[in-house]
């Protein structure tokens, strides 16, 4: 079995700015690695090379044994799926509609849906409890109804890699949760989750490993023990932070000072 | 066991089954007028007297060698080109909202109507009417391409590249205009068939050319439907769906230069149609293309060929240009859409 992720010397440049700079990224079959970083250290630009939406300036990556140069962009569908934070909110369809999109990759040519595809939708709105607005618009549902409806078509497009762009950013703190433990779960089941996070002590309870970025370099990576350090994290962010023992977890907590 | 989802029923179901018959129905009314009416009077058992002939069998009336010539030979190539135009207008600007997600993509609009009509007013001073539409046809996948580019460079912003689209089309509609009167008048129709457009004067063989294009082109355009679907939720989102984008929208661009090119070769620029019908069908028909372009279609043949009537009845003798009709009804009709509630 090919590597979940493997990425060499990744580079990404626009113009003069250097937005992510000669990283190395792994990441295996069953385990959820976390990105996090200040504003504008290229988490997103890297998660971004990592799913081949943009094309290195240098360095190469492939996805389940597919170099992200050379392969066509039907065969990287089926390979990894993305939520993105530039889905746009004027999208005409019902929930059960977007959800359904999820399964362009698997049947391009066929018109109507198979049995397999119902099936497929529904466990995926199931997972994210979305079932209750299925037939709803996408544009007039909530911020948060948006996210769990389009992780929903992440999840129908049922790939062993997945990508999520700070997934929990537009929900309320239940939602996060289950949003994080959904993704563990993921995990869990043998795939490669890859997301990026603002949310430090999410990132300590359900990561496998941590990446911390600073200004387009991998600055600490390892277990939430290893990266969630009081000097580290108050050196990156630039401001004052203190790291102390999870009271309900076996894990860091992280306070802001 | 997990419950599935019923993906083959949605909110427009019950709309659809009435807009099918209703539409179906005024397409049959609007062509009995159509072959009925006009300068010269056609009774209606004679206009089913000569297509009843035509067909091979002698029913009806026996038509009058005058009814013969006036209803097969002059109105009903005119109706059906009214209808090819009209299918192919809407159809298009069903697509180009699509492809732009944007409710204010029209062909015409986007300049590819104007761009044909010079090629299609230079195609005919060689080649009189098939000149005529293959110019259209050449140039209106040219503009479309012209249109692909300035759509590559602002990506982000289809707002822009309608504006773009607005600016090429009043540029490219004055060179019309140099074409035209640059030509020799015998053989290259005046600057109001080109902008206006008109169905007078049509021909079985103008329809038969037209149509060959128009189907070829639709046939890809209509089979995009589910790609143009997934295009909805974005650039993006199609791109990690595994679509490959570029060439969608190339292949799509050029359809629909074919489509449209064809079109104004043959009856010049028909205003409004691609920009209010599809409107229209959208919230009777629903958003997803593969019963929103269908409908978007048989809407367009009848708004064409309903307008090519009035154009022909309004003020008669006289016939104005059918493009005056069209923009005349269909201006206040979508402003009125527009100023309207919000609702489904």
């Amino acid at each position: 079995m090919p590597d979940a992720i493997t990425a060499a010397g990744l580079t990404y440049r626009v113009k003069d700015a250097v937005l992510v700079s000669d990283v190395d990224f792994r990441a295996g079959w069953g385990e959820l690695v976390v990105i996090i970083g200040p504003n504008g250290a290229g988490k997103s630009t890297l998660l971004s090379l990592l799913a081949g939406d943009l094309h290195p300036s240098a360095g190469t990556a492939s996805v389940d044994g597919l170099s992200l140069g050379g392969a066509a962009t039907a065969e990287l569908a089926t390979v990894r799926a993305v939520l993105s934070q530039r889905t746009p909110i004027d999208v005409p369809f019902t929930a059960a509609e977007v959800v359904e999109m999820g399964r362009f990759p698997h049947r391009r040519n066929a018109a109507n849906s198979s049995e397999l595809d119902a099936t497929v939708v529904g466990a995926a709105m199931d997972r994210t409890d979305t079932r209750r607005f299925s037939g709803r618009i996408f544009s007039t549902l909530s911020g948060g109804e948006r996210t769990r409806v389009s992780l929903a078509r992440v999840l129908a497009q049922d790939t062993p890699v997945i990508y999520l762009d700070e997934p929990t950013t537009a929900l309320d703190v239940a939602h996060q949760e289950r949003m994080m433990r959904q993704i563990a779960a993921l995990a869990a089941e043998g795939r490669c989750v890859v997301t990026v996070l603002h949310d430090l002590n999410a990132a300590a309870v359900y990561a496998d490993r941590i990446v911390l970025m600073s200004e387009g370099s991998v600055v600490a990576e390892g277990s939430p023990r290893d990266v969630l350090r009081t000097e580290t994290l108050s050196e990156t962010y630039g401001h004052p932070m203190k790291v102390i023992d999870h009271p309900l977890h076996d894990c860091p907590l992280v306070l802001p000072g | 066991m997990t419950q599935t989802v019923d993906l083959t029923t949605d909110r427009f179901r019950g709309r659809r089954r009435w807009f099918g018959p209703l539409v179906t129905a005024s397409l049959l009314a609007v062509a009995g007028a159509a072959l009925s009416f006009g300068a010269v009077s056609v009774p209606g058992d004679q206009v089913l007297g000569v297509l009843a002939r035509e067909f091979g069998m002698t029913a009806f009336a026996e038509p009058t060698q005058q009814a013969q010539a006036v209803v097969w030979g002059i109105r009903m190539p005119r109706l059906l080109l009214g209808f090819v135009v009209g299918a192919s207008l809407a159809g298009v600007g069903g697509v180009l909202q699509g492809l732009l997600r944007n409710e204010m993509a029209d062909p015409h609009l986007l300049g590819i109507g104007p761009g044909a009509a010079i090629g299609a007013s230079i195609g005919s001073a060689v080649g009189g009417i098939p000149g005529a539409i293959s110019g259209g046809v050449v140039a209106g996948v040219v503009t479309a391409f012209a249109i692909r580019r300035l759509a590559s460079r602002a990506s982000i912003d289809p707002t822009r590249i309608i504006l773009s689209g607005v600016a090429l089309g009043a540029a490219l509609s004055a060179w019309v205009g140099f074409v035209v009167f640059a030509a020799d008048r015998a053989t290259v129709p005046p600057i109001e068939f080109w902008l206006l457009g008109s169905l007078t004067g049509s021909t079985w063989r103008a329809l038969g050319t037209t149509t060959v294009f128009v189907v070829a082109s639709g046939i890809v355009l209509l089979s995009s439907a589910r790609t143009l679907d997934v295009l909805g939720l974005g650039e993006s989102s199609a791109r990690h769906l595994g679509m490959d984008v570029d060439l969608v929208r190339t292949v799509l661009l050029v359809s629909s230069g074919v489509a449209v090119g064809a079109t104004v070769g043959a009856v010049g620029v028909v205003a409004f149609v691609g920009l209010l019908v599809p409107y229209f069908a959208r919230k009777v028909a629903g958003p997803r293309h593969r019963h929103l372009l269908p409908a978007s279609a048989a809407g367009g043949a009848l708004f064409v060929a309903a307008s090519d009537l009035a154009s022909r009845l309004v003020i008669e003798p006289i016939e104005i240009p059918v493009g005056l009709v069209t923009a005349a009804v269909g201006g206040p009709l979508f402003l009125w859409l527009l100023t309207r509630r919000r609702d489904a």
